[in-house]
């Protein structure tokens, strides 16, 4: 089993309850693949950075999940025939996967289910800055990243 | 004609720069933050070279990488939006 991560973009100009069938379809394949999901996490609706079929909006969707090289070539294979999905991209996070240790991940997550997951998206897009100018910032701000998640639960 | 003082030479500081994800550990490089890699790009959507981003080989690769995936999903453009006119 390897621990890896797959997002797909749902054709945002499709109505709630497509977007919402594509989203338990996908799901569903992990889990009957052979897959654990730990955890779906969506995005939303998002404006995309071009053009892809015609439409600027995408609802984004993560899933993190263990499975086998298997549940994500069905999964791929999947992706690739419907029509709602416009992008996907699954990459690998470790290889080897320790279920205990999963099982009590997935059992906290359930816990915190109730304050949304923080994601690092949250923050409005920065402009493009001079990586010299923008080395400062980030250092300054690294010490208090600890303390950020703390605070928010 | 007197001979003038020769102008002194332009004095060139080089400023050793340093990869950010060496001093940092803790800086992830991932295609989801959208944000960090915005850094790295410039206003026309390349990736800034090593060079001037001071980025370590390593880091740059991944850096590199990441950048390329967020281009598939939609997260970073591949080039900017031509007005339309």
């Amino acid at each position: 089993m390897r621990r890896y991560e797959s997002v797909w973009v749902v054709n945002g100009d499709l109505p709630d309850e497509e977007v919402k069938s594509a989203i338990d379809k996908f799901s569903g394949i992990i889990s009957s693949q052979g897959g654990t999901l730990v955890g779906l996490d969506e995005w939303g609706r998002r404006k995309l950075a071009y053009k892809i079929q015609g439409t600027i909006r995408g609802y984004y969707v993560l899933a993190d999940f263990a499975g086998s090289s298997e549940t994500v070539r069905e999964l791929e294979r999947n992706y690739r025939i419907d029509d709602r999905i416009i992008r996907y991209l699954t990459t690998k996070k470790s290889d080897k996967v320790n279920l205990e240790a999963l099982q009590a991940e997935i059992a906290a997550k359930a816990k915190a289910a109730e304050p949304p997951a923080a994601e690092p998206e949250a923050a409005p897009p920065v402009e493009a800055a001079p990586p010299l100018e923008a080395a400062a910032p980030v250092e300054a701000a690294a010490p208090d990243e600890p303390a950020a998640p703390a605070k928010e639960e | 004609m007197p001979v003038m003082p020769r102008r002194k030479r332009k004095q060139f500081y080089v400023r050793r720069k340093v990869c950010r994800f060496c001093v940092d550990a803790n800086l992830p490089i991932d295609y989801k933050d959208v944000n960090t890699l915005r850094q790295f790009i410039t206003e026309r959507g390349k990736i800034i070279p090593r060079r001037i981003s001071g980025n370590c080989a390593r880091h740059q690769r991944r850096v590199t990488r990441a950048i390329k995936q967020a281009r598939l999903l939609a997260l970073i453009a591949y080039t900017p939006q031509v007005p339309i006119t």
